[in-house]
């Protein structure tokens, strides 16, 4: 068995051909799906300030507007990376086209994870700045209190994505839920491959029951070896919760472990879910 | 050029090749026969390394296919049955598809699409099956790959395209060079081809070049009786009993490809005993 040279592998000047092939090839499709998140995203924040009277865009409405959004198309965009190798007449010329398996998912990878959170962004903003002026405006011009109290509407702020100022704890601590977007959309793109039909659909239900059975796992196993009265705090584990009533015992993860695990569902599960993306290419047989 | 090994390959259950056997030499054209559902598309899509051998092994261009090696890639082309262009106009395309090719040449290609009449400008999926493949064919040539798999690339095609694709494709080939055409057109291939190779039920049934058909074969017509007893495969024509007769006194004729390809699933034991 005679081994692959690098170049056979990575290319720069192959890579670049790729990724501008793809673009060419797509380009047109995927500034038609920008304005129509635009779009849709401008009607539901339309949609918000015609029926709710307190500040319809406080920063919590516009980063969960912004990750459910970049969650479902992320994802949604992610299932259709690989569509093309589930149909025949497609997926000759994908794999005959002379550049790598690693070339070709460098460049799917650039296009879903690095690309697309950007142009989504960008269009997120360009359409929350303006709406957040707008709901600003309403405010201004027909003042008036929470509902019960003296106290004033003031005017929102833009969500910002660095400090998630206004987002879950989580979020805002460790930027765990646009970490976890990598995750679960290398995990789609996985599905494109590894499911020919209905790839979307079926890495839906394969992420639910992964989930269901990790709940399962923790009921089951992980909180019987758990001292008596212990308590989940997984999703308010910071000094906020402590604040409200703080712990009796508290039972953590050695001191370099917690951030190891950080780093690992931010790094390791996309890159583990890309790994197996490329092994899967290399295997497809059409 | 593509030397194929003990190849095992299965769908499943149903196997298609076991232990087929294979050389393709340079400087040929060759013509793979074969009913529906033989293997001809599976054979050059494991040559192509889509499929990979489950037992055997393919070496083609000094590579294995299935590792799909871009240096492999760059060196052959595949012009599948059914295929699906991209949504752009076809200078667009094929500048972005050209620099994959090392040896890609313009000039060919527009000879090409002159030679096919095909129209330049608008959007490859507006063009109609038969003129989208015309462009797949100009590229594959184009690309000056060593080795062309072509899997029935005159279906769709018209008749004045189907003698400009023989012109085409006898204009292309070079001592360098080896083109494997699969299809169960027989017709379509005749002139063009100097080797034919005939699957059936997964294993090579026939395998001989032009030459050696002819000098081992008598292809006539004949209403003498006793001629048509002793022909290896007869048929009826409006002209009177056509024959394929073995060659003993080595009598000029030109092959009926159509007719060999029907004596061989008939009599190929007979037939394959002549070349011996």
């Amino acid at each position: 068995m005679t081994p692959i040279s690098a170049n056979q592998l990575f290319s720069f000047s192959r890579w670049r051909l790729l990724v501008a092939k793809h673009w060419i090839e797509h380009r047109r499709p995927y500034l038609l799906s920008l304005l129509a998140i635009g779009g849709l995203q401008a009607v539901w924040f339309a949609f918000l300030i015609a029926t709710t009277d307190y500040a319809p865009l406080e920063p919590f409405m516009q980063f969960a507007s912004h990750m459910i959004g970049l969650y479902l198309v992320g994802c949604f965009y992610a299932s259709m990376l690989f569509a093309e190798l589930n149909s025949k007449k497609e997926a000759l010329p994908w794999l005959s086209l002379p550049a790598s398996q690693f070339e070709k998912l460098l460049c799917t990878i650039l296009y879903s994870a690095v690309l697309f959170p950007i142009a989504y962004t960008l269009v997120f903003y360009l359409v929350d700045i303006p709406m957040v002026q707008w709901s600003n405006n309403v405010i201004y011009y027909h003042p008036h209190n929470w509902p019960g109290s003296n106290v004033r509407i003031m005017p929102v702020t833009i969500y910002n994505l660095f400090t998630a100022t206004g987002a879950p704890i989580p979020e805002k601590e460790y930027h765990l839920f646009t970490s976890l977007f990598f995750t679960i959309q290398a995990a789609f793109l996985l599905g494109s491959v590894y499911f020919p039909r209905y790839s979307f659909i079926k890495t839906v239900v394969a992420v639910l029951v992964f989930i269901l059975a990790f709940a399962a796992i923790e009921r089951g196993v992980i909180f019987p070896l758990l001292p008596k009265g212990w308590l989940n705090n997984f999703l308010s584990w910071t000094e906020e919760s402590y604040q409200m009533g703080p712990p009796k015992n508290e039972l953590r993860l050695p001191f370099h472990l917690e951030p190891l695990i950080m780093g690992l569902s931010r790094l390791a599960m996309p890159l583990f879910f890309w790994f197996v993306t490329y092994i899967r290419l290399k295997e497809k047989e059409v | 050029m593509v030397t194929i090994r003990n190849l095992h390959y299965a769908y499943r259950r149903h196997p298609v090749f076991t232990g087929l056997d294979l050389e393709l030499l340079p400087g040929s054209i060759y013509g793979l026969f074969g009913r529906n559902g033989t293997g001809k598309s599976t054979l050059l899509r494991n040559i192509a390394g889509f499929l990979f051998p489950q037992q055997g092994h393919i070496d083609a261009l000094g590579f294995t296919p299935g590792k799909r090696q871009p240096a492999f890639l760059a060196k052959y082309f595949h012009v599948p049955e059914d295929f699906q262009l991209p949504d752009i106009n076809l200078a667009r395309w094929i500048h972005y598809i050209a620099p994959f090719y090392p040896d890609f040449s313009w000039q060919q290609f527009e000879n090409y699409t002159r030679e096919f009449a095909i129209p330049t400008l608008g959007n490859l999926r507006e063009l109609s099956y038969g003129q989208q493949k015309k462009i797949l064919i100009s590229v594959a040539l184009a690309t000056n790959a060593p080795l062309l798999l072509m899997d029935e690339p005159t279906n769709g095609l018209d008749i004045h395209s189907k003698s400009q694709f023989r012109k085409v494709i006898a204009g292309a080939i070079d001592e360098k060079k080896c083109i494997l055409i699969s299809t169960h057109q027989v017709k379509d291939l005749e002139n063009l081809i100097d080797n034919i190779t005939i699957l059936e039920e997964g294993r090579i049934l026939f395998h001989q070049s032009i030459n050696r058909i002819a000098e081992t074969l008598l292809f006539k017509l004949s209403v003498d009786p006793e001629e048509t007893a002793q022909a290896l495969y007869s048929e009826s024509s409006i002209k009177g009993q056509a024959l394929l007769l073995p060659n003993r006194i080595g009598e000029d004729s030109r092959p009926d490809l159509e007719m060999l390809y029907k004596a061989v699933l008939t009599n190929g034991k007979k037939i394959n005993a002549l070349f011996a």
